[in-house]
């Protein structure tokens, strides 16, 4: 994959990163050290071998359905920026 | 319509599975609360916690897939969606993007005593989001996240719908068979219930579908039909006029009866999934399918079938019964105590109790008269202490005051008149009073015996049997 500069910006609008113009050079630069790094794998031959969903091989484990206490309320919004009484309070959303 | 246009409709249907804590972590998720008591720190994304599944949202979710008939992958694991919005606390949605957990099955459908069977796409696990309060917040938006981390499955259908009829007859299947099968209570109220409609119109014979409108804020099954109604004869309107449709997200105005557009897909959704690392892999053997499975109710449609074939019910009564499930389980209570004919049942469960229930504004679960009660009075009926007719008044009475048939019955003085010589003086002074029916009878008017017999019944305040005055009415006459 070529990562351009158009490319980059999309992906720092989609993460809500805000990249100055004149850092986008080194960026980018580093962006395809990886994606190379990831190239040279991309290149071994894996005839045979099962593509698998993670690094290692490892079953998840599960609860049962049961409760506990739920935060206070006051510990819930200690460290919201601001708030409206019982609500997290954020700038207006219209959609 | 006009007929050369064809509707294709898709539904999206998201259903919160009624689990005491939520999907990744023991917290509770009690709908009404006040706004964030129902939160802990996996509801709250913060850093450092880690999600643990509930196992009971997996066996809702498989009990789900196994009564859809659909295929349930041996292997299936999580991936993050990610979007911003202040209801969505980590950034990102733990969902299933090219795993889920099941794939295919299918909705019957029954429209115009047609049954059709709609294809799923597949039926995937995830947690729903918080919620956004916009009135009367100091100039900005609330959030409150009771309801993140509430397990939900997402049902996609395959666009196989044809007509708003059909898309909310397949919520009405849907939602019934998830109650049969107890895993959400499908309050769309409340929420637990959501729809999104897929809306597109192509000319009858075309292969290709055209472009797809997804409707959104569908708070109702009627809510559903009308929006999609509404968006055909939009696009139909615009293709007659040589516009465009555009691909789009509409929401339903409930009180205009129209769709709004709210947002153009300009290109596909990128979400940049990628598997959760905090959640391995789930792998549902054999034994898990079965543990779960073997815990199935009779659904819907099955029942439909075995009312109509062993209790010789129409499809109608069969389904009047069995897709109103306070009333199904009232009907087989009383049936398996008062051990009558179960025709007699249903009438007895579908036209007076129900009649009785309407007029109080009560469901059958809350009827003052249990089917104890009921199975009582339909055994006096069948033992001809009372007749039928009076006995329904005898029902009334019970909703009422709720003493027992008997004490009615008793205290009344309702039984059936037993007593020939008390029916037939009666008869005798019907007859009296009567001389131009009895000539009218003699003179060959068969329909004059019916007119005596029904002054008999008057007589005896509906007390005497109506078959067995016909018979003295005869006896007499023909002397």
């Amino acid at each position: 994959m070529e990562l351009t500069q158009e490319l980059l910006r999309k992906i720092a609008t989609l993460s809500r990163l805000e990249i100055a113009e004149e850092d986008e050079p080194l960026i980018i630069e580093k962006f395809r050290q990886v994606l190379g790094y990831v190239e040279k794998v991309n290149q071994l031959d894996f005839t045979g071998v099962e593509p698998t969903v993670y690094a290692v091989d490892t079953k998840s484990v599960m609860r049962e359905d049961s409760l506990r206490e739920p935060l206070p309320r006051a510990e819930v919004l200690a460290n919201a920026p601001s708030r409206d009484e019982a609500f997290f309070l954020v700038p207006k959303v219209l959609d | 319509m006009s007929s050369d246009w064809e509707t294709i409709i898709g539904l999206e249907v998201h259903v919160q599975l009624d689990t005491l804590g939520k999907m990744f972590s023991p917290c509770p998720r009690k709908f009404g609360e006040p706004p964030n008591t129902q939160v802990d720190p996996v509801s709250m994304g913060l850093p450092g916690t880690l999600p643990v599944i509930n196992r009971k949202s997996f066996d809702f979710a498989i009990k789900v897939a196994h009564a859809l008939g659909a295929s349930i992958a041996q292997f299936t694991k999580f991936d993050r969606k990610h979007y911003f919005y202040p209801d969505l606390p980590k950034g990102y949605q733990i969902s299933q993007f090219d795993m889920p957990y099941c794939k295919g099955g299918h909705i019957p459908v029954e429209v115009g005593g047609e049954i059709r069977r709609i294809g799923l796409t597949r039926i995937h696990l995830e947690e729903d989001a918080g919620k956004l309060m916009h009135d009367g917040m100091s100039g900005g938006s609330g959030v409150d996240l009771n309801r993140a981390g509430t397990p939900l499955i997402e049902m996609v259908s395959e666009p196989e719908m044809r007509s708003s009829e059909e898309a909310v007859a397949y919520l009405e299947t849907l939602k019934i068979t998830l109650l049969y099968l107890g895993v959400s209570d499908c309050n769309m109220e409340e929420g637990s219930l959501r729809c999104d409609a897929n809306v597109s119109v192509r000319k009858r014979g075309e292969p290709k579908f055209r472009t797809k409108v997804e409707i959104k804020n569908l708070n109702s099954f009627k809510a559903v039909g009308k929006a999609i109604d509404y968006e055909v004869q939009r696009q139909i309107k615009a293709y007659d006029s040589g516009e465009k449709v555009i691909q789009c997200t509409m929401g339903w105005d409930d009180a205009q009866e129209r769709t709004r557009m709210q947002r153009i897909k300009e290109d596909a959704d990128d979400y940049r999934y990628f598997p959760d690392p905090d959640l391995p892999g789930v792998v549902i053997g054999r034994d898990w399918i079965e543990r779960v499975t073997s815990e199935m109710p009779e659904l819907p449609f099955d029942k439909v079938a075995r009312y109509q074939r062993e209790y010789e019910l129409s499809a109608y009564d069969a389904k009047v019964l069995v897709w109103n499930i306070p009333l199904m389980r009232y009907f087989e209570e009383t049936l398996s105590i008062a051990k009558a004919n179960p025709k007699t049942v249903v009438n007895w469960v579908t036209q007076d109790l129900t009649s009785n229930l309407n007029t109080m504004k009560l469901s059958a679960d809350e009827s003052p008269v249990k089917p104890r009660q009921l199975a009582e009075l339909i055994a006096l009926v069948d033992a001809g202490d009372i007749l039928r007719n009076k006995a329904k008044e005898v029902l009334a009475i019970m909703m009422e005051t709720q003493e027992s048939a008997q004490e009615i019955i008793k205290k009344r003085g309702f039984e059936v008149i037993k007593d020939d010589s008390l029916l037939l003086s009666i008869v005798d002074e019907v007859i009296r009073e009567n001389e131009k029916a009895v000539t009218d009878f003699r003179g060959g008017k068969e329909k004059a015996l019916m007119g005596l017999v029904g002054r008999c019944m008057q007589k005896s305040k509906g007390q005497g049997d109506a078959n067995r005055f016909k018979e003295l009415v005869l006896q007499r006459l023909a002397i």
